[in-house]
C-alpha cells in the first residue's frame, strides 16, 4: 500500500470480482445468491432458445438447399455458352469449343449440344419430351451423369451406336420391324410414363411440321432406348432423352449447327464469376456464357429469401430473449440499488458500475449462445440420423439432410452477445443514475 | 482539455496537501452552503458552516434531526456536493474534476460508516473489506492480507469468511470500520455508527472508534444522537438549523 498515492482507481479489478461473484452466486448455495437463480436463468434460456432454433432450423434448411442444388448440379450443366439473344443456334466451330475451353482454368470439360423439343411416341402413347444431342465423346466430361444410369454401358459414348431393339416385352408385331435403330437415352420417370422399359423401340416425331413430298408431315425417327437415368430432378427424369449430337442435326435438317456449348467446372459455385469473365471476350462473338444460377434464377431467388424471411424472424425470436435481459436487470438494479450506492460511496465509479452492467448482460449473452448452439447440434445430431415419419416421403429411411455454416453459426452468435450487451443499455444507464445519498439515507439529517 | 485543467489543479493540490499535513490541519471547512430545492420549496440544510479539524482529532458532531449534520456528514464524504463555500480534506478539494476524480477521492481520502446495511449481503466479511482495495486498483491478493489484519484488529479474526447475514449488528459496523480503513483514509467519518445497536455492543463501537483513532492516527467525524458517546470525544460541535451553534473542547 506504499504506492496508495500514486494508484488510481482503475475499478476494473473491482468489476471483474463482483461480476464473477454475481454470475456465479446463482448457482452456489442460497445464502450467497445475488439474486433468485431464475433471474439470470430465464433471459439465458430466452437466449439460447433462439440461437437454438437459429442453428437447428437454418442447418436443416442449408441440408434441403444443398441437396437441392447438388441435384440441378447433377443435371444442369454449369455454364452454357449461348447466342446473346434469343433462342438462335450457334455454327458448330472447334475453334470455338478449344477457345471456350481455355478462357478460364476452372474449367474442367466442354461439349457441343443441340436441343430440341420433340415428341416421343411408343406403342402405346405419346409424350412431349427434350431431345439433347450431345456429342458422344465429350458428353461425359460436362455430364456427371453416368451414375445415374441404369442400362447396358453407362456410356454417352454408346449414344454414336446402332442397336436393334432387345427388350422381352417387344411385341411380335414388332419383330417384322425389327432393324437397327439409333441408340437413346431416357428418364426412368419418362419410360414409367410412356410404358416402356429399356431396350424398347420408340419413334421420335419433330414438332416442326416438313414440307415434304405429300404436303406436311413432322418428321419422324425411330430409335431404341438402351438406358435410363434417376437423377432425382423431376423435370430432367420425365422429360430429357439424350440423342447422338449428328443425329439430332440431321433429325432437325440443321448439319453444322449446335445449340450451344456446355462448360463443367472443377467448382459450380464460382459459376457466376466464371462465366462473367468468359462473357468479356464471347460478347464480341454475339454469344454469351449463362451460369446455372440465372437459368435457376427464380429458384435461387426464393430460396435466398426464404432464407432471408427465415433468419429474419429467427432474430426476432433472439430479440425477444435479449428483451428478458433487460427487464431481468433493470428489476436487479431497482432490488439492489442500496448496494450499488454502497459500491458508490466507497469509491467504484459511475461508469464502472454501467460496465458493471453490460457486462453481465454479455455474459447472459456468452452463456445463452454456448447453451443454445450446443444444444442445437445436439438436436441435429439426432435429426440427421433418426428418420421421422413425416418425411418419409422425401427421405426414406433415413434423417433429414443437414448443412452446418459455421459462419452463420459464429455471425449469430456474435450478434446475440453483442444484442444481449445493448439489452443491458438501458439498466447500466439505470445503474449509473442511482445518487448513493438519496439511496442511502433520508436527505435531511 | 478539461481533465487536463484538473489533473494540473490535482498535482498543485498534492503539493499543497503535504503543506497541509505540516500544518496539521485535516479537514478545513468554509462558509458552506447547502441548498435542497423540491419542487418550489427551499430547504436550507446548511448555511454558512466553517471550522477546522487538526489531523488525529476526533470529533463528535451533535444535534437535532434536521439539523443538517447527516449533510454535512455527506459533503465531507463527497457523496453530495455543497451549493457554495469550500472544503479542502487532506490538502485537497474533493469537488474538483468529474465523477472520475470524485470517487477517486471518497475511494483513497475518505472512509464512511454508516447507520445500517452497510455491507454488501452476498460478499463476506472479507470480501467486503477487500472490495476498496480492489477498486483503488489493487490485486486481491495484495488487498487481502491487510484486509486480515484489519478484521483482526476489529475483533472479528475468526469471521472473515461469514457473511452480514450471519453476523450482529455490532459485528457488521465492526467490519464496515474495517472497510473504512482499508485504504489508510484521511479522515473516518461516521454517521450515527451505534444508532442500531444495543447499548452494550454500542459502547463496544464507541470504545474501538477511540481505539483505532490514538493507534492510527485517522481523524474521526462521527455524528451521533448518543450522549454518552459525543461526551467521551475531545471535541464536541453542536449543529442547529443548518449552522454550528456551539464548538465545545473537552478540558
Amino acid at each position: 500500500m506504499s504506492d496508495g498515492n500514486q494508484a488510481f482507481p482503475t475499478g476494473l479489478n473491482a468489476v471483474l470480482f463482483l461480476l464473477k461473484r454475481y454470475l456465479l452466486s446463482s448457482w452456489t448455495s442460497r445464502r450467497k445468491r445475488s439474486q433468485s437463480p431464475v433471474g439470470l436463468v430465464l433471459p439465458i434460456i430466452g437466449i439460447a432458445v433462439g440461437v437454438c432454433a437459429f442453428t437447428v432450423v437454418l442447418s436443416v434448411m442449408g441440408g434441403f438447399v444443398d441437396g437441392l442444388k447438388k441435384r440441378l448440379l447433377r443435371v444442369e450443366p454449369h455454364i452454357e455458352v449461348v447466342v446473346n439473344k434469343g433462342f438462335g443456334r450457334i455454327p458448330a466451330d472447334e475453334e470455338l469449343l478449344r477457345e471456350v475451353a481455355k478462357s478460364s482454368q476452372s474449367i474442367i470439360g466442354v461439349s457441343p449440344f443441340l436441343k430440341t423439343d420433340v415428341i416421343l411416341q411408343s406403342n402405346r402413347k405419346p409424350i412431349t419430351a427434350i431431345m439433347v444431342g450431345v456429342a458422344s465423346e465429350s458428353a461425359e466430361n460436362v455430364m456427371q451423369f453416368s451414375q445415374y444410369f441404369t442400362g447396358m454401358d453407362d456410356s454417352f459414348k454408346q449414344l454414336g451406336i446402332e442397336v436393334a431393339p432387345f427388350s422381352e416385352s417387344q411385341d411380335e408385331s414388332d419383330l417384322e420391324q425389327r432393324g437397327s435403330f439409333p441408340a437413346i437415352f431416357a428418364g426412368k420417370k419418362m419410360l414409367n410414363n410412356l410404358d416402356i422399359e429399356n431396350g424398347d423401340r420408340v419413334t421420335i416425331i419433330s414438332t416442326q411440321p416438313d414440307e415434304g413430298l405429300g404436303g406436311f408431315a413432322p418428321a419422324q425417327q425411330p430409335a431404341v432406348v438402351i438406358g435410363s437415368f434417376h437423377t432425382g430432378s423431376l423435370t430432367h427424369d420425365s422429360k430429357v432423352i439424350f440423342a447422338d449430337l449428328p443425329l439430332v442435326q440431321r433429325f432437325l435438317d440443321s448439319p453444322g449447327e449446335w445449340s450451344g456449348i456446355q462448360v463443367a467446372l472443377q467448382n459450380p459455385i464460382e459459376a457466376q464469376d466464371v462465366a462473367q469473365e468468359m462473357n468479356k471476350s464471347l460478347e464480341r462473338r454475339g454469344l454469351r456464357a449463362q451460369p446455372w444460377t440465372e437459368s435457376n434464377k427464380a429458384l435461387m431467388k426464393a430460396l435466398k429469401l426464404e432464407r432471408w424471411g427465415m433468419s429474419f424472424v429467427l432474430y426476432m425470436v433472439i430479440l425477444v430473449g435479449c428483451f428478458s435481459i433487460t427487464i431481468t436487470l433493470v428489476l436487479a438494479v431497482r432490488r439492489k440499488a442500496r448496494e450499488m450506492a454502497i459500491l458508490r460511496s466507497i469509491g467504484l465509479r459511475r461508469r464502472d458500475l454501467g460496465l458493471l452492467y453490460l457486462c453481465k448482460g454479455g455474459s447472459v449473452g456468452i452463456v445463452g449462445v454456448i447453451f443454445g448452439i450446443s444444444l442445437g447440434l445436439l438436436l441435429l445430431q439426432v435429426i440427421s440420423k433418426v428418420p421421422l415419419s413425416l418425411f418419409e416421403d422425401a427421405y426414406p429411411g433415413r434423417g433429414l439432410p443437414v448443412l452446418i455454416s459455421w459462419v452463420d453459426l459464429a455471425t449469430v452468435g456474435v450478434t446475440s452477445v453483442v444484442l444481449s450487451v445493448v439489452a443491458a443499455v438501458w439498466p447500466a444507464v439505470e445503474v449509473m443514475r442511482i445518487d448513493p445519498v438519496e439511496t442511502l439515507s433520508d436527505r435531511a439529517g | 482539455m478539461l481533465s487536463e485543467q484538473s489533473s494540473e489543479k490535482r498535482g498543485a493540490q498534492t503539493t499543497q496537501a503535504l503543506d497541509n499535513k505540516l500544518q496539521k490541519i485535516a479537514v478545513s471547512v468554509h462558509e458552506l452552503k447547502k441548498k435542497y430545492t423540491m419542487g418550489e420549496i427551499e430547504l436550507m440544510a446548511l448555511s454558512g458552516v466553517s471550522f477546522q479539524i487538526e489531523a488525529g482529532e476526533s470529533v463528535a458532531i451533535v444535534g437535532e434531526s434536521g439539523s443538517g449534520k447527516s449533510t454535512l456528514l455527506h459533503i465531507l464524504g463527497a457523496l453530495d456536493s455543497p451549493t457554495s463555500g469550500q472544503v479542502v480534506i487532506g490538502g485537497l478539494d474533493p469537488f474538483v474534476g468529474s465523477d472520475l476524480q470524485v470517487s477517486a477521492f471518497r475511494n483513497r481520502h475518505v472512509g464512511f460508516v454508516f447507520q445500517h446495511n452497510n455491507l454488501l449481503p452476498e460478499f463476506s466479511a472479507l470480501e467486503n473489506v477487500v472490495m476498496p482495495g480492489l477498486i483503488a486498483g489493487f490485486s486481491e491478493g495484495e488487498v487481502r492480507k491487510r484486509a486480515q489484519a484489519l478484521l483482526e484488529r476489529v475483533g472479528l479474526g475468526k469471521r472473515q469468511q461469514h457473511f452480514p447475514g450471519q453476523l450482529s449488528g455490532g459485528e457488521q459496523q465492526r467490519v464496515a470500520i474495517a472497510r473504512a480503513l482499508i485504504n489508510e483514509p484521511v479522515l473516518l467519518l461516521a454517521d450515527e455508527p451505534s444508532g442500531n445497536l444495543d447499548s452494550k455492543n454500542a459502547a463496544n463501537i464507541h470504545s474501538l472508534f477511540a481505539e483505532i483513532n490514538r493507534e492510527l492516527r485517522t481523524t474521526l467525524i462521527v455524528v451521533t444522537h448518543n450522549q454518552d458517546f459525543a461526551q467521551s470525544l475531545p471535541r464536541r460541535l453542536e449543529m442547529r438549523d443548518g449552522e454550528i451553534v456551539s464548538d465545545k473542547r473537552r478540558e
